[in-house]
């Protein structure tokens, strides 16, 4: 126990000091050329997250070491309520009262599937209250080479999901010589969100990508694992500002029909990729977690291509 | 819940060229459940002007007779009729005078000006008066009207180009709200006249 | 013949199916796994209720199964609400889980796609251990079990398990609470009174086949169409002792016009 909160603080404290070095480094330079401005706002962010994440980690981690093994054991409702007992009886560190593991970061996500192209955005706005973190953190992340997640709401949360989610997935291509399918990683994502049930990542995904008839496919969950494949799907801060707006120009027909009806999306992919960034364009007009600039990753036969569109600043 | 959302609502006004448009839906609900649907929640003051009313049904009612009441004392007295702008600021007064025990009711007003301006207002419910250029959405989920505002209204659109964009606006507006919709009703007022529709939408 | 009291044993040294033994890498959540972390915080019931608030699971919904003469009808609306927002019209309601059961999904969406998934997984794992196919009793009480062991957790589910087996048709009620009744009529949901209403006006044993499709059909649509949290595409299933077969799939926004044609 002691051995850990040693290492801990270690951590923490190597954490910390990397901050005000990575700033020394670039204005320590007589010139500071604009890429490497950028780049060390992008490393700020990064450690802020990883602390923030850190943070969590730190203080929802089941002490293993004074809980025995039976605690695997034991049914779900005595776990329950040993846990309500209270972390200071196992003499681990005082909880305050009003902390809360979680944070909302905002942002919006979109995703609308054709007929052999997948486009799936986001913006790049990273907010906390009404306060914006940073103006360029990505939420889109690569999982395959026919397969992109883009995740809103609780970015620490998003990155250990999204981590997760790529090292099964090399995993996978190891010990099968050939890449997770989109619709395997969407089943995937399924349970790896669920298997978090009552302690949930608190973050809401939109899965794009190509399935394997060469399709485009897009996913939309719910934050518990609850999925469905749609014809186009948008998700966190601006869902309810940008979804009547996909509705009312791609009214994708209902695969519960019977008789099925082809519910494939019209639009090319440059009307598609226009759509949604007129879509964001709205959002950015009335949602203040939107804006700054929204990233449109368009996967198809020839691979993922990534374009950016300015949105507003305020 | 909220008190807002109990009946639930959807009310839209938008701006055209030398013409305004406003629209409601028709669902009277308890909570989930839907009671009628040809509950209708915009309201003629005259000719000119227009009132829609989100919110609270009761208060929806007893509001627009206030309205109409004050309406017709301004015509007794003055031998004429009021004034988009004069019409909003009364409604601004009588909804503040309940300041500390208000009517649920957001009220959207629309209508021309003498001068044939096209006038628009919304309101929260202690009469705090918004103004716009273009449109004014109230109801329990104004975020999916003004998202379909927000993309299909533009300027200087004549009588049928508001008339169609304001229907299509209304419909997948509320086609993601499962308290307002049931059908629709639209009235768009020109200099020449004023005509009123009604809309056939998903009945769940 | 020796009776196999295994299930009885604690896992622990209860003796492994081979097929189970072969699945023991495969990291499945069991009925009673511990497999889910839980918050380290004082007071998980508020967390727990604070959770629902932030990730607002999706809701709302109308099933109904009865049993006649024909077999089994389910038939379920398509809407998921997050609150008053709509978050989808397409969810599929019935989950198939082999060609002769049925679940529908009423409560927590999540809950209900991974619980039914799982027992799709106890079931076929029934079958390969003992080659014959599960009876609609055993896969229910199966899902029972499995929510027993979840009771207090705030699981979120009403579930109906409707098939046809050695016996004939057959229709259980399963619930978060464990709660498992057989039945030949139900309905479940934010709907279901009204569903159930126009189920009750015009059920008869000696239906006809379209008559019960029609019934099942018109109950969800009058439940789309007083109940704000339901809507979207009407389905119908018909379980008969061939299996089950989907036998319409309806867009309220038609349907209600086809009802009551607009004048």
């Amino acid at each position: 126990m002691r051995a850990r909160a040693k290492r801990r603080s270690n951590t923490l404290s190597t954490l910390f000091s990397s901050i005000p070095r990575s700033r020394c480094t670039t204005s320590g330079k007589t010139s500071v050329d604009i890429r490497s401005h950028h780049r060390s706002r992008r490393c700020f962010s990064g450690i802020l997250i990883l602390t923030l994440s850190y943070n969590v980690y730190w203080q929802i981690r089941p002490r293993e070491g004074s809980q025995s093994r039976c605690y695997q054991k034991l049914n779900n409702l005595d776990r329950k309520m040993m846990l309500s007992a209270g972390p200071q009886q196992h003499g681990g560190p005082t909880q305050h009262a009003s902390w809360s593991p979680y944070d909302n970061n905002g942002g919006t996500c979109v995703a609308v599937a054709g007929k052999d192209y997948c486009v799936i955005a986001a913006d790049t706005r990273m907010s906390t209250g009404f306060n914006i973190l940073t103006r360029d953190q990505t939420k889109v992340c690569k999982l395959t080479d026919k397969c992109l997640i883009a995740s809103a709401g609780f970015r620490a949360d998003a990155i250990t999901l999204h981590k997760t989610l790529q090292t099964r997935g090399i995993m996978y291509k190891h010990s099968h010589n050939k890449s997770m399918s989109c619709v395997a990683m969407a089943q995937m994502l399924s349970n790896t969100l669920y298997m978090k049930r009552f302690f949930p990542y608190y973050a809401f995904n939109l899965l794009g990508g190509i399935d394997n008839e060469g399709k485009g496919a897009v996913y939309t969950y719910d934050a518990i694992g609850s999925y469905e494949r749609t014809g186009y799907s948008c998700q966190g801060s601006g869902q309810a500002l940008i979804m009547p707006i996909l509705d009312n120009q791609l009214k994708a027909v209902s695969p519960l029909l019977v008789p099925p009806q082809d519910g494939a999306t019209p639009l090319t992919q440059e009307q598609a990729v226009d759509l949604v960034k007129d879509c964001f364009a709205t959002a950015g007009e009335r949602d203040i977690y939107t804006g700054d600039e929204v990233e449109i990753y368009v996967i198809n036969a020839s691979g993922v291509h990534k374009q950016t569109q300015e949105l507003k600043l305020d | 819940m909220s008190i807002m959302s109990y009946n639930g609502s959807a009310i839209i006004a938008m701006v055209g060229k030398d013409c305004v448009a406003i629209c409601s839906d028709l669902r009277f609900g308890v909570q989930h459940q839907t009671l009628a649907t040809d509950f209708k929640k915009i309201f003629k003051i005259n000719d000119e002007c227009y009132v829609g009313l989100s919110g609270l049904g009761s208060d929806m009612q007893t509001l627009r007779q206030r309205f109409v009441f004050r309406h017709n004392l301004y015509k007794l007295r003055e031998d004429r009729n009021m004034k988009p702008s004069t019409f909003a600021n009364m409604v601004s007064a009588v909804l503040y005078e309940k300041r500390f025990g208000p009517y649920f009711c957001e009220p959207v007003i629309a209508g021309l000006e003498p001068d044939g301006t096209p006038y628009i207002t919304g309101m929260d419910l202690l009469g705090a008066m918004a103004p716009a250029s273009d449109f004014v959405v109230a109801g329990d989920n104004t975020e999916s009207l003004f998202g379909a505002c927000e993309s299909f209204w533009r300027p200087d659109m004549n009588p049928e180009e508001l008339f169609e964009t304001i229907s299509q606006c209304l419909l997948s507006g509320v086609n993601r709200d499962c308290l307002a919709g049931w059908g629709g009703v639209v009235t768009v007022i020109t200099k020449d006249g004023q005509f009123t529709r009604s809309l056939k939408g998903r009945m769940d | 013949m020796k009776l196999d009291l295994s299930a009885l044993l604690p896992d622990s040294i209860r003796p492994k199916a081979p097929i189970d033994a072969a699945l023991d890498d495969v990291h499945l959540p069991g009925p009673t796994g511990a497999n889910f972390p839980l918050p380290d915080v004082a007071d998980v019931d508020s967390f727990e209720r604070q959770v629902v608030e932030m990730v607002k699971p999706s809701h709302g919904t109308t099933t109904l199964s009865f049993i006649f003469q024909g077999g089994v009808i389910v038939a379920v609306d398509s809407r998921a609400s997050m609150g008053p927002y709509i978050s989808s019209q397409t969810v599929k309601k019935v989950i198939e889980i082999n060609p002769y059961l049925l679940g529908t999904m009423a409560g927590g969406a999540a809950d209900c796609q991974f619980w039914q998934r799982n027992l799709g997984i106890q079931c076929r794992l029934h079958e390969l251990n003992n080659k014959e196919r599960i009876s609609v009793a055993g896969a229910s009480k199966l899902l029972a079990n499995t929510l027993f062991s979840y009771r207090g957790m705030g699981l979120s589910m009403g579930t109906m398990v409707a098939g046809w087996d050695h016996k004939g048709p057959s229709l259980y009620y399963v619930d978060s609470e464990a709660q498992r009744i057989k039945g030949e009529r139900f309905s479940v949901g934010s709907g279901s009174v009204f569903a159930m209403g126009i189920l009750d006006q015009g059920y008869r044993w000696d239906l006809s086949d379209e008559e019960a499709r029609e019934l099942g059909r018109r109950a969800i649509y009058h439940a789309t169409f007083r109940d704000a949290m339901s809507g979207g595409t009407v389905s119908v299933y018909h379980v008969t002792k061939d299996g089950w077969v989907k036998v319409s799939g309806d867009d309220v926004g038609e349907l209600h016009y086809h009802y009551y044609p607009a004048e």
